[in-house]
């Protein structure tokens, strides 16, 4: 059975209890300490748990032996250059959610994509697209464009994601027991890869900026098709705005 | 003065049938796609609405084809609509993601599978929705006489109907739609199949099937979540 994360650490947390009464220099017997961890660990619970990610986490399991620069060529090589996918997408601002799906056709190699999102009524939300690392915004819905630049905002958030998964040579390997990390400069801060699970893939990229984690993104449940591989799940965390993006991995087309 | 006479015609008359033959070809062919002989909508407006003023419930299947101007396959999406009349509505989508969106008079409430979290809101208290719930009542409701205060209908065929709906310069739809076709099936009681063409190129096909009419509707069709199975 998988204990959710946010129950494990509210039954660490829950030791608290022993702090509160000396606190207070107030004698409780056995029972009573036991009653307050259990108060304490449930309501830390109620609030903790479901924090977890929406997608099973990669195994991680002991890498010893792996060369890192070996697992970065296998990795780079199992990418397809070209796709055209179906995504669902959930923005989560504090508890605050919107959804929608759109196609993705991407090309990793001139660094271009063409992204559109709609409703689940079909109603067109956005159409964006990079090309030549300009942002060309052929539609967005009035009412998000009211809120500051919601396509480059976008755009950026896709380079995150499906650019740069794998490290570029300035990048050292970190030997980790059950990981692989990466670490080089990147656009005037920090960029990490991490390399986790069996066959080792990415699971993790995470951008620093004088010292601060700014955002990262997490990938889930790869699969492979037509000898390359997809993750099925992805998170990006923006920490420094405070929304995270949940995508789905819905349909993968012939890129055409 | 040519000195080579002047040909005589061999037969005047059967000339003139000929040419006369020609020409009315040519102008019923010319007349027929210049719409010369264009059908009055509003009779059949009229007929229409007379056949589905008697349903009351709709139960149907949908499969929605957006064409997006910048993608050569269309992303499509299927699922269930559930309406009756006049305040309940109710859009269940099953594929690529479920959601549900249902309107029980002011209140709307829609949930996805992703997000996995109930929305509701008060369509007089938030207009933004207006416009397409607006629409999507309009073309299930069977009410089009109306419309031609803000649309140009065109008959694309008579029976059973096809009507092509465009918006007027000053419509608030001329701002989002270039025309909506509605086919209706053979005894026009409800609609077949219905397209969008959006002022941005995109467009939308909904075709229905498996439709029910007149059944008393599952109360759970209006549960903002839906059922699985």
């Amino acid at each position: 059975m998988r204990v959710d994360p946010g129950f494990r650490i509210a039954c660490r947390f829950s030791r608290v209890c022993y702090v509160i009464p000396a606190l207070y220099r107030l004698r409780m017997g056995k029972n009573g300490y036991a009653c307050m961890r259990v108060m304490i660990a449930l309501l830390l619970s109620i609030s903790l748990c479901g924090c977890a990610a929406p997608f099973k986490r990669v195994e991680r399991v002991p890498l010893r032996g792996i060369d890192a620069q070996d697992a970065r060529s296998r990795f780079a090589q199992s990418l397809p250059a070209e796709f055209e996918i179906i995504n669902s997408t959930v923005l989560a601002y504090y508890h605050w959610k919107v959804s929608c799906v759109g196609p993705l056709s991407i090309d990793t190699a001139a660094r271009s994509f063409t992204l559109a999102g709609l409703n689940h009524m079909g109603v067109k939300l956005f159409d964006l697209g990079l090309e030549k690392g300009v942002v060309q915004v052929r539609y967005v819905f009035p009412e998000f464009a009211r809120h500051g630049d919601f396509a480059g905002a976008v755009c950026e958030d896709i380079r995150r994601i499906y650019f740069d998964r794998v490290p570029g040579p300035e990048s050292a390997p970190v030997r980790r027991s059950r990981a692989v990390v990466f670490r080089g400069p990147f656009n005037g801060g920090l960029l990490e890869h991490v390399f986790a699970g069996r066959e080792p893939r990415l699971v993790e990229k995470n951008f620093y900026m004088k010292g601060r984690k700014l955002w990262s993104v997490s990938y889930y449940e790869y699969f492979a098709k037509d000898g390359t591989v997809f993750p099925a799940g992805i998170v990006l965390r923006n920490y420094r705005y405070k929304y995270r993006l949940e995508i789905r991995l819905k349909e993968i087309r012939d890129y055409e | 003065m040519s000195s080579r006479a002047q040909p005589r015609n061999r037969n005047p008359l059967l000339l003139r049938i000929v040419s006369s033959s020609a020409f009315g070809l040519f102008a019923m062919t010319f007349q027929a796609h210049a719409g010369g002989d264009a059908v009055d909508p509003v009779p059949i407006l009229a007929r229409i609405e007379e056949r589905m003023s008697g349903i009351k419930t709709i139960s149907a299947s949908f499969t929605q084809e957006k064409n997006l101007t910048m993608f050569l396959r269309p992303v499509t999406m299927t699922g269930r609509i559930y309406i009756s009349k006049p305040q309940s509505f109710s859009w269940t989508v099953d594929s690529p993601v479920r959601y549900r969106m249902s309107i029980v008079g002011d209140l709307m409430k829609q949930w996805d599978e992703d997000a996995n979290q109930v929305q509701q809101f008060s369509l007089s208290r938030n207009p933004g929705f207006s416009p397409v719930i607006g629409q999507m009542r309009i073309w299930f409701s069977g009410v089009y006489t109306p419309l031609l205060e803000e649309y140009t209908v065109s008959v694309i065929a008579a029976q059973p109907a096809v009507l092509e709906f465009v918006p007027l310069k000053e419509s608030p739809a001329a701002s989002l739609l270039r025309f909506v076709r509605v086919s209706f099936e053979d005894g026009e009681h409800y609609l077949k199949e219905i397209s969008i063409g959006e002022v941005n190129g995109d467009t939308s096909v909904i075709a229905f099937s498996s439709v029910v009419l007149n059944v008393p509707i599952d109360p759970a069709a209006w549960e903002a979540i839906p059922d699985e199975g």
